[in-house]
């Protein structure tokens, strides 16, 4: 048995001048689950096999830490959760994870079903003056607005029109992020107010400042508790709204769909918040969902970096090589599901769905080092759609099909402009 | 081989490979006017960490993201030191 066996792959190194997810779909079809490539200079092995992530992200996570792509996030945003390492890392999760157990993000179904209330009065205006709406921008604001309120409480009067610069400027440029950056003092000036007057919230910031290292008993530094804002507010916002942007498009596609989805959701009327031990009664909501993430997971691709030499698959992992695990092929792999690009909800409404590897889907990737904001972004998409899709329709206004940019998240190109279609009475 | 020297050769490489057109690196060149977008940069502060051994936007805990080229480069000097 040759020990040291690589996997095969392309001979030439990925063209920069090519999109990646492309190039990355089209290796996948000629050499599978496995394959080596040469990525930006780097030896990667792209792994589409669920027995392979497994490996990575949770048996042997130990020896993955984050791949070099996760450097456009640090220079962004710094070394906050999303970045750091070790015993670091552990500590910060051990700090942040109480801001997302289930019982605070059940505190949080009013605010969340208050600002999808406002945004549905602006559609159904829109919609009785016959006009269309930038969904696109509407959501990605919706999804601001609630993770600002839910991190800065009755501060967020205080930040909401600085951080604006999120939902206004899409693209993750340097420009952008030299215009991010300085947030971080809008987020100092906050908490040391807070600090200053011995405020205790029960908002995420509150949360924050309240956590002590394990091991020390220190607060987090002024400094890293902005990182770790910067960064809830970054990843807390723009995953959701790529996820309800899809799913509006989707929709808009699938009548037959939303007709389902509209009658598990009841009559038009007032939306009120619904508890979060009630939410998994509403079976074809969660399923439109999950098919939304399965076909356009925000986080496209994860990478790592073996630490040690590894097994993988059955190949040799040297140590430094780089793994890449798209979700988005992994989502689509045709072993794995059946008709891969067709929006299919009852796929996880199926009881076959029980026997399918637990690894197949991964929005927010798996293992210790998965989305420590699932629950939140999953109770938010639930409540967006609970409060929108009784009361009105959105038609897709134009005849092009739409283009993915595969960037940090997976967008679209072009803002969807869709006609809303009040149900309400006027 | 200076850091300068090995910033700029790295500069010129990445744009290269990433089909960039780098403008000419001067001391007050704005980073923002280099002709480097993030991803390039993301790939420049990894090659950098692989060549010279030191990530100084890893390794530092209080720090103000340079705005020249100028800049960066002693941000790189200071940390070697």
């Amino acid at each position: 048995m040759n020990t040291h066996r690589v996997p095969s792959g392309p001979r030439d190194p990925y063209p920069p001048s090519r999109e990646l997810l492309g190039w990355l779909s089209e290796q996948f079809d000629r050499y599978g689950d496995v394959y080596k490539a040469s990525i930006y200079g780097t030896n990667v092995y792209v792994v589409s096999d669920p027995d392979g992530v497994e490996h990575v992200l949770l048996k042997n996570w130990r020896n993955y830490v984050k791949g070099r792509a996760i450097k456009r996030i640090a220079l962004l945003l710094g070394k906050g959760i999303m970045v750091s390492e070790g015993d670091f890392w552990i500590s910060q999760r051990r700090m942040i994870q109480p801001a997302f157990l289930r019982a605070s993000v059940g505190e949080l179904t009013g605010l969340i079903t208050d600002s999808n209330k406002t945004l549905l009065a602006e559609w159904e205006t829109v919609a009785r003056a016959g006009r269309s709406v930038d969904v696109t921008r509407d959501v990605s604001r919706l999804s601001l607005e609630i993770i600002l309120r839910a991190i800065f409480g009755d501060d967020y009067g205080q930040c909401a029109t600085e951080f604006r610069i999120l939902s206004e400027r899409p693209e993750r440029s340097l420009e952008f992020a030299d215009a991010f950056r300085p947030l971080a003092e809008v987020v100092d000036r906050v908490a040391s107010r807070r600090r200053k007057a011995n405020r205790v919230s029960t908002d995420i910031l509150g949360v924050l400042l309240q956590a002590r290292v394990r091991d020390t008993g220190e607060p987090m530094s002024d400094r890293q508790l902005c990182r770790e804002v910067m960064t809830l507010v970054v990843a807390g916002h723009e995953t959701t709204a790529s996820v309800l942007n899809w799913t509006w498009y989707l929709l808009s596609q699938h009548p037959a769909i939303e007709r389902r989805l509209e009658s598990e959701l009841g009559p038009p009327g007032v939306p009120e918040p619904v508890p979060v031990d009630e939410l998994p009664r509403y079976r074809q909501t969660r399923a439109v969902i999950d098919e939304a993430m399965r076909l356009y997971p925000p986080g496209w691709l994860m990478t790592r970096k073996a630490l040690s030499d590894d097994r993988l698959a059955g190949y040799f992992v040297p140590a430094g090589t780089e793994i890449y695990i798209a979700p988005y092929l992994i989502q689509r792999h045709p072993a794995l599901w059946d008709q891969p690009h067709l929006f299919n909800p009852d796929r996880f409404l199926d009881e076959t769905a029980n026997g399918r590897h637990a690894l197949s889907m991964i929005p927010f990737s798996a293992g210790p080092r998965n989305c420590i904001g699932e629950f939140l972004a999953r109770v938010e998409m639930q409540l967006h759609l609970m409060t929108m899709v009784p009361n009105l329709r959105l038609r897709y206004a134009s005849d092009q099909p739409p283009e993915m940019v595969a960037g940090v998240n997976l967008l679209s190109r072009n803002d969807f402009i869709m006609a809303p279609e009040s149900k309400r009475p006027q | 081989m200076s850091i300068k020297s090995t910033i700029a050769a790295q500069f010129e490489q990445i744009a290269v490979e990433q089909n960039r057109k780098l403008s000419r690196l001067s001391d007050d060149l704005k980073l923002l006017d280099s002709g480097l977008d993030s991803l390039s940069f993301a790939l420049l502060v990894t090659r950098l960490e692989e060549t010279l051994g030191f990530d100084p936007f890893d390794e530092s805990d209080d720090l103000q993201f340079p705005v020249t080229f100028g800049e960066f480069v002693k941000l790189y000097e200071a940390h070697r030191q």
